[in-house]
């Protein structure tokens, strides 16, 4: 979508409304569960062969 | 030789596993000379894995694109030029034969008896533009007589048979691109520079000059002006299994840092570095983009290869090569990252596969063809239209744009 925006730049308004409102809506994207921080937590530790689980989570 | 003492092997991921360690052992040296690895093709050749794809009309076990994939993924973790090498014979005689008749009968009862077969479609001056081989070959004497120059010829010094491509010329002046395989000639072709490259380098990927080389007519493969279709159609067998090659470095990579983390104590913190943050971070990241990578490369090897228009599945499947060798190039990038400055090291096995998996980002199908293919496909813009790229000036003087206005 940011490619498109980058391509559409200068094709008019009408072009660039509709692909405002798509990337305002994929924004939305990382807000929803799980979050990219607690995922890369997650997905380091269980890589790495530490529990995810575990407290105290860091040092 | 195959040895044909025991029974066939036939489970291909089980034989690249037990296989891998040896090629393992023996890369950081094979890397350092840029010696070939004789030795590791003898090792694939005596235990059938040469053999996998002979299909089994022709007495072999047909291993599918699925099963080549995942066994070079295993070979690829060990040894990147050992894996890159052989793939081009066996993916290689996968698409002969496909072809069926003379060429996939003899060639599959060549491969079966221990022939190997390296490959030469790349050219100087050509740009990834395959399809237009400035290697010239002229009818004569119940064959063809062969004159160009060929580049990145991986495998030459361990094949026993080669592959190529060469175009003959219609009234017209226009190329018509066709394929030979033929037993390695004694005379003919001369080794113009022997590959010394930053990676890759036991791939033995020479340029060679091809000077007067006659090529019996039986060796052609297919028709005349038809390699660029047959290619096309069977293209899955190339691009899944480079991007397999590139796909199983970067799993190498990832499995390596994690070993090295995880047994590696920093003293400020007295625990293994993976209790680290910042470490756990990145490889999250080197696990995500590899995850990526895996399924475009499974969807593509699963996908339907039959039905399909030829040039939308040409595309399709370039594109993905084009995708997954990026991300695998970012997961070993990002591993330099983790392990530091001691990935530099020689010692270290990082750094080679570091410049190994580089090679993914520039083997065929070039980044700049499959963009303009791609886009042109996306756009509805004639892809094979002549001139490629002209127009645009005239369109801008005309409306104020260019295309997509």
């Amino acid at each position: 979508v940011s490619a498109a925006c980058e391509v559409a730049g200068a094709a008019g308004p009408g072009y660039s409304e509709q692909l405002g409102w798509i990337w305002q809506d994929l924004k939305t994207g990382p807000a929803q569960p799980v979050r990219g921080d607690l995922a890369l937590e997650i997905i380091g530790k269980a890589t790495l062969g530490l529990d995810p689980a575990q407290t105290p989570r860091w040092l | 030789m195959p040895d044909t003492t025991g029974p066939r092997r036939t489970d291909y991921c089980a034989l690249a596993r037990e296989l891998a360690p040896g090629f393992a052992e023996r890369a950081a040296e094979h890397d350092a000379t840029a010696s070939f690895p004789f030795e590791n093709i003898a090792e694939l050749v005596n235990s059938g894995y040469t053999a996998m794809t002979v299909p089994k009309e022709f007495g072999g076990d047909g291993a599918s694109l699925a099963e080549l994939c995942a066994a070079q993924r295993i070979l690829a973790a060990a040894c990147g030029s050992t894996a890159f090498t052989i793939n081009m014979h066996v993916h290689g005689l996968a698409m002969i034969a496909k072809l069926g008749g003379d060429s996939a009968a003899w060639a599959c009862a060549a491969v079966t008896d221990g022939a190997v077969i390296s490959g030469g479609f790349s050219e100087p001056g050509v740009g990834g533009n395959w399809w237009h081989p400035t290697t010239r070959a002229e009818e004569k004497d119940g064959g063809y007589l062969l004159n160009g120059r060929k580049e990145f010829f991986t495998g030459y010094p361990g094949a026993t048979h080669l592959f190529m491509s060469a175009a003959t010329f219609d009234d017209r002046g226009l190329p018509q691109p066709m394929a030979f395989l033929m037993p390695k000639p004694k005379q003919g072709i001369r080794v113009t520079s022997t590959w010394d490259a930053a990676g890759m380098r036991a791939t033995g990927s020479h340029s060679l000059a091809i000077e007067d080389l006659f090529v019996d007519r039986r060796w052609a493969v297919g028709e005349r002006g038809t390699l660029p279709m047959l290619f096309m159609a069977d293209v899955h067998w190339a691009w899944c299994s480079f991007a397999s090659v590139f796909v199983g470095i970067a799993r190498g990579a990832l499995e390596h840092v994690v070993r090295t983390q995880r047994k590696r104590v920093i003293s400020v913190i007295g625990k293994p570095n993976a209790h680290l943050p910042g470490v756990q971070f990145r490889v999250a990241e080197m696990a995500a983009k590899l995850a990526a990578a895996e399924a475009h490369l499974d969807a593509a090897v699963q996908a339907d290869h039959d039905t399909v228009d030829p040039l939308a599945h040409y595309i399709d499947m370039s594109v993905m090569k084009m995708s997954v060798t990026r991300l695998a190039h970012e997961v070993v990038t990002l591993g330099m990252q983790v392990q530091g400055g001691s990935s530099l090291a020689s010692v270290d096995p990082l750094q080679r596969m570091y410049r190994d998996v580089v090679a993914g980002l520039l083997v065929p199908p070039a980044t700049d063809v499959v963009l303009e293919w791609a886009g042109k496909q996306a756009l509805g813009v004639p892809i094979f239209a002549e001139p490629r790229w002209a127009g645009c000036e005239r369109n801008d003087a005309e409306d104020g744009h260019a295309y997509g206005s």
